[in-house]
């Protein structure tokens, strides 16, 4: 007579067992559901458990909030805002001139203060010598240089032909200004007033899979 | 039998979709969508964050740590996990590296839940009781068995979606699960002995 072992891993009371969590939180689908589901019309041992998880489950979770969604925001609005302001090297020079006084003295901060001024007359009459030259300006340059634009998100059909995407750029009098992002998006710049009639030709195309209007504020893309 | 419909908390109060769409604006710099997922996000990191780390104080400094990282790379966001899922995912990997920064263990150490005082019969405490019980037994366990349990209990995360999350594959999810299942069942069991 052979034996036959039954791996436990392998058994449906296991396979099931290890769902039933989910299954209790209503987050199993297909297969998955309807395998523990028949499975649990037979065990009464799986039964059991599924009532303790269900106990589980609908024990509260402890408020444990850190404090007013707002104050936090506030901050961490602030910690962008000042990483923002010292990329700047201008910004970072000028914030150092105003240290207060225990961290340098007033005669240096009026020393460093006329050095700097007299390296920028310097530059300002190096670059006036220079010949002139007409200067580098993007193709998005003209739209976005005038400020007078709104900003969309769009993402486009992969498989979009380039001579329909160009077409339909033209139409809506939109500039490519960011992307492509990770997610395929690209920033677009109309002209101010044209934004809602671009969103509703963007909508319709079937060579947009999705289209958002942007509310810009300080940061650039 | 039926299946418990049970609402999936971390798709609330927008759903998928509508946080694809705030992310986008969010790659784009736009700042009024970034508040606007921040404060949809807040109640639920906080709460996640705060099984995790125990301490109040960091439970705001891992947070907007979180958020800023959504805030600089949303653009990387290429949409094969959820929103959620993805947000969370940071929150996690954040979490751990402050517990592991405060010197605090991430494996956690074994221990029989505290007695239950037992001082009030009334049968009406009792779910108060084992409540309170529940999130201590919750602590006792190690960070990564107290994630897939919160993850999947309190915050309503399919078991592939936490396995992205905590980054490890499928089964590890499941056996800690087990694990931890175990652990709790016996810790609350002993207290529930206990109890009038």
């Amino acid at each position: 007579m052979t034996a036959r072992v039954v791996r436990l891993e392998e058994s449906p009371h296991r396979r099931a067992y290890e769902l039933l969590p989910w299954y209790a939180s209503g987050t199993l689908e297909g297969s998955d559901a309807d395998m523990v589901a028949q499975h649990l019309s037979g065990c009464a041992a799986c039964q059991r458990e599924l009532a303790w998880l269900r106990e589980l489950r609908d024990l509260e979770e402890p408020s444990g909030s850190a404090g007013s969604p707002e104050a936090a925001l506030h901050r961490l609005l602030e910690r962008i805002e000042r990483r923002q302001a010292g990329t700047g090297l201008w910004t970072r020079a000028s914030n150092w001139l105003h240290l207060p006084a225990r961290s340098l003295p007033r005669w240096a901060a009026v020393a460093l203060a006329a050095q700097v001024g007299v390296i920028g007359t310097l530059t300002w009459l190096l670059a006036a010598q220079q010949p002139h030259e007409a200067p580098f300006r993007t193709l998005s340059a003209g739209a976005v240089a005038n400020g007078a634009v709104d900003r969309l998100v769009v993402v486009f059909d992969p498989g979009a032909p380039e001579g329909a995407l160009r077409r339909l750029l033209q139409l809506t009098g939109a500039q490519i200004i960011a992307g492509p992002m990770a997610s395929g998006a690209y920033v677009l710049a109309v002209p101010s007033g044209r934004r809602d009639a671009a969103l509703e030709r963007l909508r319709r195309d079937p060579f947009v899979r999705r289209v958002e209007a942007l509310d810009i504020q300080g940061a650039p893309p | 039998m039926e299946q418990t419909a049970q609402i999936r908390e971390h798709a609330s109060p927008r759903g998928d979709d509508d946080e694809v769409r705030l992310l986008l604006r969010v790659a784009a710099r736009d700042r009024c969508a970034f508040e606007a997922l921040y404060r949809s996000y807040f109640p639920r990191l906080s709460r996640f964050l705060a099984r995790l780390t125990h301490r109040p104080l960091e439970i705001e400094e891992v947070l907007n740590d979180t958020m800023l990282i959504v805030w600089d790379r949303a653009a990387n966001f290429a949409g094969r996990s959820r929103v959620s899922t993805w947000i969370f995912g940071i929150a996690y990997r954040r979490a751990l590296k402050s517990l592991r920064v405060l010197d605090e263990p991430v494996e956690g150490e074994d221990g029989a839940a505290p007695e239950g005082e037992g001082d009030d019969p009334e049968g009406r405490m009792l779910q108060s009781q084992l409540r309170e019980v529940l999130m201590v037994a919750l602590d006792r366990l190690s960070a990564e068995q107290r994630a897939v349990v919160t993850l999947t209990f309190f915050h309503g995360f399919a078991y592939p979606e936490i396995a992205q999350i905590v980054g490890c594959p499928v089964d590890t999810v499941k056996t800690r699960m087990f694990h931890a299942r175990r652990r709790l069942r016996a810790m609350l069991c002993d207290v529930r002995a206990d109890l009038p």
